[in-house]
C-alpha cells in the first residue's frame, strides 16, 4: 500500500478547518471530518451534490475568486447557543498549466475569536465612555493610551497625549518627595491612590484624585505597564471646603450667640438685683413703716422682676441646653429650704388669685440630698408658674415624695383648666402652646423641665383631666450625702 | 452676745444701689460695715483689716474678683474670713465655687442675704 495518499486523507481529515473541494461546475467531490460535522452531514449525502446546499452564495464567491487567488467570506451556521462563525476561503485547484480544475473552500471556525473581539471592542468602548480618565504608559511612564475623559479633563487630545510623560499635568503644587513617594510605591508593584493639583493644557489647574495600579506580567512578575484612573474632584473640594467654612462660621455664630447670651444674662441680672433689693426692703419695712397699698405695689414690682428672671434663666437653660453647654452640677441641698425658697418667689402671684398654696414634704424624704438645687429650682418654679397661670380657682399643690428607695419627685398639682389628651405630648416641646390657649406664655417652661429633667437622668409624668386639673410629676434619682 | 464687738463685713461691688442692698442686709444681720468699689483698693484695704465676712463681685474696676479672692486665700490673717461671691456671671463662678464659702448668684434677694449672713454670726457647731 502506497504510504502517502493514506498519510495525505489522514491529515485531510484530521484538520480542524473544514474543507470541500469542488469540481468547475461546483460539485462536491471530496469533503473532510471537520466539515461534516460543521454541517452535521453524512458524505454520501453530500458527494456529487451542488455545493450550493451548504453554502449558498458559494457560486458567486467563486466568482470573486477567479479574479484574485483568495477571498475571506464570513458566515454563520446554526443559531441560539449553536451559532457558530467561520471565515471561508476558496482557492482554485490549478493544473500543471495553470488551469483551474476545481475548487478548495476552507471553513475555519472564528467563534471564540469573534467573542473575544467583541468583547475587547466592548472592554474599549466602556473604557473610552467612562466618566474618569484613563491613562495607560508604558513600564517607563510614556502614555500609550488616553480615554476620551482624560482629553476632556486635561485638554491633551489623545494624539498630544502619547508618546508623552504624565508629568506634562505636573503643577508643581506637590513637592518633589510626594511624587518620589508615588514612583516608589507602583514601581513596588503597589496600587498608589491620592490626591493631587494638576495642570491643564491650559495652564488652569483642578484637583484630582488618581489610582495607579501597575500591571504585572506573570511569571516574571515584570511590570508592563501603568494604568492611571483619575477623577476630577475640583467640585467635590469646593464642596467640602464651603462646608468646611459653613460649619466654622456656624460654630462662630453658636460661640457669639452663647456670648450675647452671656452678656445679657449679666447686663439684665445686675438692675434686676437693684430693682428686687429695693422692692424687697420697701416690702418689708425697711425704709419705713409702709402702708398695705404701698406694701402691695413693692410685691407686685417684686413679683414682676421675679417672672422676667424666670424667663431670663428658661433662656439662658435652653440655650446652654441647646449647645451642650449646660452641666448640671449636684451638691447638698436641703428640700425643705428648696421648697421655701420657690414659695417666696411664687407666692405672691398665687395669693393675688386668692388661690390656695399647699406644701407637703414626705416624712421619709432625708433631710439633705444631693442635687444641682439652681436647675432644681427653675424646674419647680415653671412648674408652679405653669400651676398659677392656668388656674382661676382651688389650690396649688407641690409635693416633695419619696418615690421609692432610689427616687424622689418634685409634684405639683392644680385644680386648672387640664390638658386635652392629643396636646398632652405637646406641651414639653419648646415654643408650644396649647391650641385655644389664651394665656401667653414663652412656651419655654415646661420645655426646659421636660429637657432638665432629662438632664438629671430623671423622668416627668403628667396627669392631666380637662375642667378639673393637672398633677406633674418630675421623678429624679435620690443621691443621699 | 450684745458685748460682743459687731464683726466685720466687706462689700466689694462697683454698683452702688447693689452696695446699699447689701449694707442694709448686713447691718441687719449685725455686720459692721466697709465697702470698696475697685479690686485693687479692695486687695489695699485687706492688707489691714480682718473681715469676718467678705461680699465679692466678679466683674469689678481695678482688679478682677478672682485677684481678690485669690489675695484672701494666700493671707494668713484672712484664713477665717468667710468669702460670699454675689456675681452675675455665672461660668466664672462656677470655676471659682472651690475657692469660696458661698456663691450667690444675682439678682441676690436682700432677705436671702441677711438670712445667710446671719447664720454666719450663729456659734458654728
Amino acid at each position: 500500500m502506497d504510504v502517502l495518499p493514506v498519510a495525505q486523507n489522514s491529515a485531510f481529515n484530521a484538520m480542524l478547518d473544514g474543507i470541500i473541494v469542488a469540481d468547475l461546475r461546483g460539485r462536491v467531490v471530496e469533503i473532510n471530518t471537520s466539515a461534516l460535522n460543521i454541517f452535521q452531514i453524512q458524505s454520501n449525502q453530500i458527494i456529487g451534490q451542488d455545493i450550493q446546499e451548504l453554502l449558498h452564495d458559494w457560486v458567486q464567491w467563486n466568482t470573486e475568486t477567479s479574479t484574485a487567488f483568495e477571498i475571506g467570506h464570513e458566515i454563520v451556521l446554526g443559531d441560539g447557543p449553536n451559532k457558530r462563525n467561520f471565515s471561508s476561503r476558496i482557492a482554485p485547484i490549478l493544473n500543471q498549466r495553470g488551469r483551474a480544475t476545481g475548487h478548495i473552500t476552507i471553513l475555519t471556525d472564528i467563534t471564540d475569536q469573534k467573542i473575544a473581539q467583541a468583547q475587547m471592542l466592548l472592554q474599549v468602548a466602556a473604557l473610552e465612555a467612562a466618566r474618569n480618565g484613563i491613562v495607560i504608559t508604558s513600564a517607563k511612564g510614556k502614555i500609550v493610551w488616553v480615554n476620551q475623559a482624560f482629553s476632556t479633563m486635561t485638554g491633551f487630545s489623545r494624539e498630544e497625549a502619547i508618546g508623552n510623560n504624565p508629568r506634562i499635568l505636573k503643577s508643581n503644587k506637590q513637592t518633589d518627595e510626594y511624587y518620589q513617594e508615588l514612583w516608589q510605591t507602583i514601581s513596588a508593584g503597589k496600587v498608589w491612590r491620592g490626591e493631587l493639583i494638576n495642570r491643564r493644557k491650559d495652564g488652569s489647574e483642578y484637583y484630582e484624585e488618581m489610582t495607579i495600579t501597575p500591571l504585572i506580567e506573570q511569571p516574571e512578575g515584570k511590570i508592563t505597564n501603568f494604568i492611571a484612573i483619575k477623577q476630577n474632584i475640583s467640585n467635590r473640594k469646593k464642596s467640602e471646603e464651603d462646608l468646611l467654612q459653613a460649619h466654622q462660621e456656624a460654630i462662630e455664630a453658636n460661640r457669639m450667640k452663647t456670648q450675647l447670651l452671656a452678656n445679657v444674662s449679666h447686663d439684665l441680672r445686675t438692675p434686676l438685683g437693684a430693682i428686687m433689693g429695693y422692692s424687697e426692703m420697701l416690702e418689708k419695712g425697711v425704709f419705713g413703716e409702709v402702708n398695705a397699698e404701698q406694701k402691695n405695689a413693692a410685691s407686685e414690682i417684686l413679683d414682676s422682676s421675679n417672672q422676667l428672671l424666670a424667663f431670663v434663666n428658661n433662656l439662658i437653660g435652653e440655650a446652654q441646653i441647646e449647645t451642650g453647654r449646660l452641666v448640671i452640677r449636684p451638691a447638698i441641698f436641703k428640700p425643705a429650704e428648696f421648697v421655701a425658697g420657690a414659695q417666696t418667689i411664687a407666692g405672691f402671684a398665687i395669693k393675688k388669685k386668692n388661690l390656695k398654696f399647699v406644701v407637703e414634704i414626705d416624712p421619709d424624704l432625708p433631710e439633705k440630698i444631693l442635687g444641682d438645687a439652681y436647675w432644681l429650682k427653675q424646674i419647680l418654679l415653671n412648674l408652679i408658674n405653669n400651676a398659677t397661670k392656668f388656674t382661676e380657682n382651688g389650690s396649688i399643690k407641690v409635693c416633695l415624695l419619696l418615690a421609692d428607695q432610689n427616687h424622689w419627685a418634685i409634684q405639683v398639682s392644680d385644680t386648672g383648666a387640664g390638658i386635652p389628651k392629643e396636646a398632652q405630648q405637646m406641651v414639653f416641646e419648646a415654643f408650644r402652646q396649647v391650641e385655644g390657649n389664651t394665656r401667653g406664655g414663652s412656651g419655654l417652661g415646661l420645655s426646659i423641665v421636660s429637657q432638665l429633667t432629662t438632664l438629671m437622668d430623671g423622668k416627668i409624668e403628667l396627669q392631666s383631666e380637662l375642667g378639673k386639673g393637672s398633677t406633674f410629676t418630675v421623678i429624679l434619682p435620690l443621691k443621699v450625702p | 452676745m450684745t458685748n460682743e464687738p459687731e464683726p466685720m463685713a466687706f462689700i466689694i461691688e462697683d454698683d452702688e444701689k447693689l452696695i446699699t442692698i447689701f449694707a442694709r442686709a448686713l447691718e441687719e444681720a449685725g455686720f459692721k460695715v466697709h465697702k470698696a468699689m475697685d479690686g485693687q483698693q479692695a486687695i489695699q484695704s485687706l492688707s489691714n483689716l480682718e473681715p469676718a465676712v467678705v461680699i465679692l463681685d466678679l466683674h469689678l474696676p481695678g482688679a478682677t474678683g478672682d485677684k481678690v479672692l485669690a489675695f484672701i486665700r494666700s493671707n494668713d490673717h484672712l484664713k477665717n474670713t468667710t468669702v460670699i461671691l454675689a456675681t452675675a456671671d455665672q461660668i466664672m463662678a462656677d470655676s471659682l465655687s472651690g475657692q469660696s464659702d458661698f456663691v450667690l448668684l444675682k439678682p441676690i434677694s436682700y432677705s436671702q442675704l441677711r438670712d445667710l449672713t446671719a447664720r454666719l454670726r450663729q456659734p458654728q457647731e
